[in-house]
């Protein structure tokens, strides 16, 4: 087990394979940093780039690319309250308090820390487990993703701040939004108003641009002269002592978890991780009302979640040849093109590149520790500078991030529309992420909730037939159940204290 | 100020490209653009890019291929029906793909909008099986499904493509006592055969073959002959047709080009395009790909969708519309 680990670095430690991993950390960054555009996008950007390259090589300079995005989105996250890919959605949520209250530095070293040790943490596990979680991961059912997603959707509307009400408005907004487009069974057309452009379905890119991009944009638009001040002054990256990080570190071994778990289940993605264990931290926190005004263990969370997603994502992707995400979906797709085939014979006939690109994440994360803290400056100066110069830059790089995932302009049409959606439902508070979610989720779900009613005919018993599906099925009854319990408490209080005026 | 300076720079970088492109000579002077209506990493894409390669090589130009994705295949086929006929903007579609939309949708687009160049890649469609089901062949499926009727299901690779076509001819010609579960596409298909749970499925062929070769993966039978595919051992998997269900299906992937191209930019694409299509290059390819190419002139291919579409809309109406799924 262990020579076959060796044997893989063994192939990545030649000078010119190791400059491919740093180029591709160094582009990765760079894109996850500019909202908009993820690390699809540039992997797809780098597919052609490779071809003249050997597999191995192009392959590694995509895992860099796949690696950096995930630390790059976070820059944009904290300092923007953009997130620059949807799995660093999460981060704004106490990334950007720290940043307000002038804590940016240390906001972007416990982000920059959290992901390279979510990252090794998830490739050390996925290194040492590949046969066993791959098993797991494989066995899977439909009945079992669409429980997992589900589980996601209800722990994100449990702790939305404000009115949890509003959360699930815009939680059922995004599933609304989700369901547009060809029915995934019967190819009925839903809610496309007759327009082609629509029978696809609402186009992700679409809508993360859109509400988190364009919305953002037109939020801080009237006070771009009262907020310029803040974004004005330089940042730099302050390393958390290690002492904080010895205290905090429930929160990277609970990220990394999800992340590793999340990724090996194909088609849940780093989104539902970072969600997962932002939540799992929140609610096993001393104090889970500091989460969302800058709590260090709210980046923590996410941003190690996001990154051990990579070491998730390679189980079933080198042992299976199935794609956890859009990003494994390509690299599988430049695996092909390199005259390897995916699946479970790959790790026979090329091991040299299974263990290759294993050795290759965990070099990645090495790299991209070093170049977020001892480069990041150039990386910031494009998101530091005068927000009134970003922000075109900012829509500019989102349209053609959207455009480019379809190379057609209607997403573009539906960003701005989402934009102004966006924007009004913010004025009004509504939290903006739980519609993401459901529009990230709600195929996920729908799909695989109607597969396994498919193949069990109709029998919705199959939702509970398996101890992982009861406990799951638990775990959901809890939260709810917990969620009411404690609304109607606080209900109870407030009469109490504030006893009706009778008159 | 420093980032007006960077887009200063890049303006200046930009402009004089933006200015080389506009200037023209004979064809091809210009990039020749393949648009592919899937997303990278797919088959049709894979094929793309293989064929883009050699395509490049025969014609000194440069070659890329644009992923204009959406609406099943739609948007980019309508992208490609809508462009200027001048021989820089390719098509590259299989021909179930575009049969079945016409056959399952209202389509903004007809075979008419195009003028077909050539195909090189024809690969079947097939039945396949977990090993553990223990069947060897349809005959056994079928016969176990009559045994316990209701119980066993066939997997559909599309929802609405050539495998659910396929997988309802087989349960309409034989009366079969299975039920069809439509998948989303050959990502949650191999992952639904592999975990074992759905007793059969159809899917286009080399889907699956690493696993078939492994012997985790049984082939039942294919929509068409399996001659070309570099697997000895299936070359001779049962048809359809010899099994007694009247319909063959399988996909054929080539080059579409806006109507009125010019017929002398044709005559030299199709040259280049028989040189990239028996290229070693491309031939290597194929060997990874699981299947040796064919080389198809446009109206044959044109006759292969008219039938396409013929047989199809037959099936659909014999056995899907009737059929509440």
């Amino acid at each position: 087990m262990f020579e076959n680990i060796f044997m893989g670095f063994e192939h990545v430690l030649t000078w010119y394979n190791m400059a491919m991993i740093f180029a591709g950390t160094a582009l990765g960054i760079l894109v996850g940093a500019l909202p908009g555009l993820s690390s699809p996008m540039a992997m797809i950007v780098l597919l052609p780039l490779t071809y003249s390259f050997s597999g191995l090589p192009a392959l590694l300079m995509m895992m860099g690319a796949y690696v950096g995005t995930k630390l790059g989105g976070s820059y944009s996250a904290i300092l923007l309250r953009t997130p620059g890919t949807p799995a660093a959605a999460c981060t704004v949520l106490d990334g950007h308090p720290m940043v307000l209250q002038g804590k940016a530095a240390q906001a972007l070293g416990y982000a920059t820390v959290g992901s390279a040790l979510g990252g090794l943490m998830g490739w050390l596990a996925a290194s040492l487990c590949i046969p066993v979680i791959a098993g797991i991961a494989v066995k899977s059912g439909p009945a079992d993703i669409a429980l997992i997603g589900l589980a996601g959707l209800v722990m994100v509307s449990s702790f939305v701040r404000g009115s949890m009400l509003k959360g699930l408005i815009g939680m059922l907004l995004g599933l609304l939004l989700s369901t547009v487009g060809l029915d995934p069974q019967d190819t009925t057309p839903r809610m496309t108003f007759g327009m082609e452009e629509l029978f696809g379905g609402i186009d992700f890119s679409a809508a993360l641009v859109g509400f988190f991009g364009i919305a953002v944009v037109l939020s801080d638009l009237h006070r771009i002269e009262e907020g310029a001040t803040r974004i004005r002054e330089k940042v730099g990256l302050a390393l958390p002592p290690v002492r904080e990080l010895c205290r905090r570190w429930r929160a990277i071994a609970i990220g990394a978890f999800y992340g590793l778990f999340v990724g090996a289940v194909p088609g849940v993605g780093a989104e539902g991780s970072t969600w997962l264990a932002y939540a799992t931290v929140r609610k096993n926190s001393k104090n889970p009302e500091s989460f969302g005004t800058g709590n260090p263990d709210g980046i923590l969370a996410p941003e190690s979640s996001n990154n051990a997603v990579t070491g998730g994502t390679m189980l079933p992707m080198l042992t299976l040849g199935l794609p956890g995400d859009g990003s494994t979906a390509i690299m599988l797709g430049a695996l092909l093109l390199h005259g390897m085939t995916p699946g479970i014979t790959l790790i026979k006939e090329s091991p040299e590149m299974v263990y290759g690109l294993l050795a290759g994440l965990g070099v990645a994360h090495v790299f991209m520790f070093l170049l977020g803290t001892l480069a990041i400056r150039p990386y910031i100066a494009l998101l530091q500078n005068d927000r009134a110069w970003i922000f075109p830059f900012v829509l500019i790089m989102a349209m053609v991030g959207c455009f480019a995932g379809t190379n057609n302009p209607f997403p573009v049409l539906l960003a701005v529309l989402f934009g102004i959606l966006g924007h009004l439902m913010e004025l009004r508070d509504f939290p903006i992420p739980t519609v993401v979610l459901g529009v990230i989720l709600g195929p996920i779900i729908e799909v695989n909730l109607r597969l396994a009613l498919s193949l069990s005919n109709d029998d919705w018993w199959v939702f509970a037939d398996t101890w992982p599906r009861k406990i799951i099925l638990a775990l959901i009854l809890y939260i709810i159940s917990k969620e009411i319990f404690l609304e109607l408490k606080r209900m109870r209080l407030q009469s109490q204290n504030n006893p009706t005026v009778t008159p | 100020m420093r980032f007006a300076k960077y887009c200063l720079f890049a303006i200046v970088v930009l402009l004089p490209l933006l200015c080389f492109s506009a200037a023209k000579a004979d064809y091809p002077a210009e990039t020749i653009h393949i648009i592919v209506p899937w997303p990278a990493g797919g088959g049709t894409d894979n094929i793309a890019r293989a064929f883009a390669a050699s395509l490049e090589a025969a014609t000194g130009a440069s070659v890329v291929v644009d992923n204009v994705v959406g609406a099943g295949g739609v948007t980019g086929t309508l992208q490609a029906a809508k462009a200027k006929p001048d021989g820089y903007t390719l098509l590259l579609q299989g021909s179930s793909d575009i049969s079945t939309v016409m056959v399952f949708q209202k389509t903004p687009f007809t075979l008419d909008d195009f003028d077909f160049l050539c195909a090189f890649y024809s690969t079947p469609t097939w039945v396949v099986a977990h090993k553990d089901r223990g069947y060897t062949d349809l005959k056994s499926f079928l016969e176990a499904a009559d045994k316990n009727p209701g119980k066993l299901t066939m997997a559909s690779a599309t929802p609405a493509g050539a495998q659910l076509l396929m997988a309802a001819a087989i349960h309409g010609y034989t009366n079969g006592k299975f039920r069809i579960v439509p998948y989303q596409g050959g990502g949650p298909f191999r992952k639904g055969m592999l975990s074992n749970e759905v007793d059969a499925g159809v899917v286009h062929s080399p889907i699956m073959l690493p696993e078939v070769k492994e012997g985790i993966i049984r082939v039942l039978g294919t929509g068409a002959p399996l001659g070309k595919i570099n697997y000895d051992p299936l070359r001779k998997t049962k048809t359809l047709n010899e099994m007694g269900i009247p319909f063959e299906v399988g996909i054929t992937r080539g080059i579409l080009l806006p109507r009125n191209t010019p017929h002398e930019v044709r005559a030299k694409l199709l040259e280049a395009s028989k040189k990239a299509a028996s290229s070693p290059a491309f031939a290597e390819f194929g060997a990874k790909f699981g299947f040796s190419p064919v080389w198809m002139e446009g109206q044959d291919f044109r006759k292969l969708l008219d039938n396409e579409v013929r047989t199809f809309k037959e099936i659909k109406e014999k056995f899907v519309d009737t059929q509440k799924r």
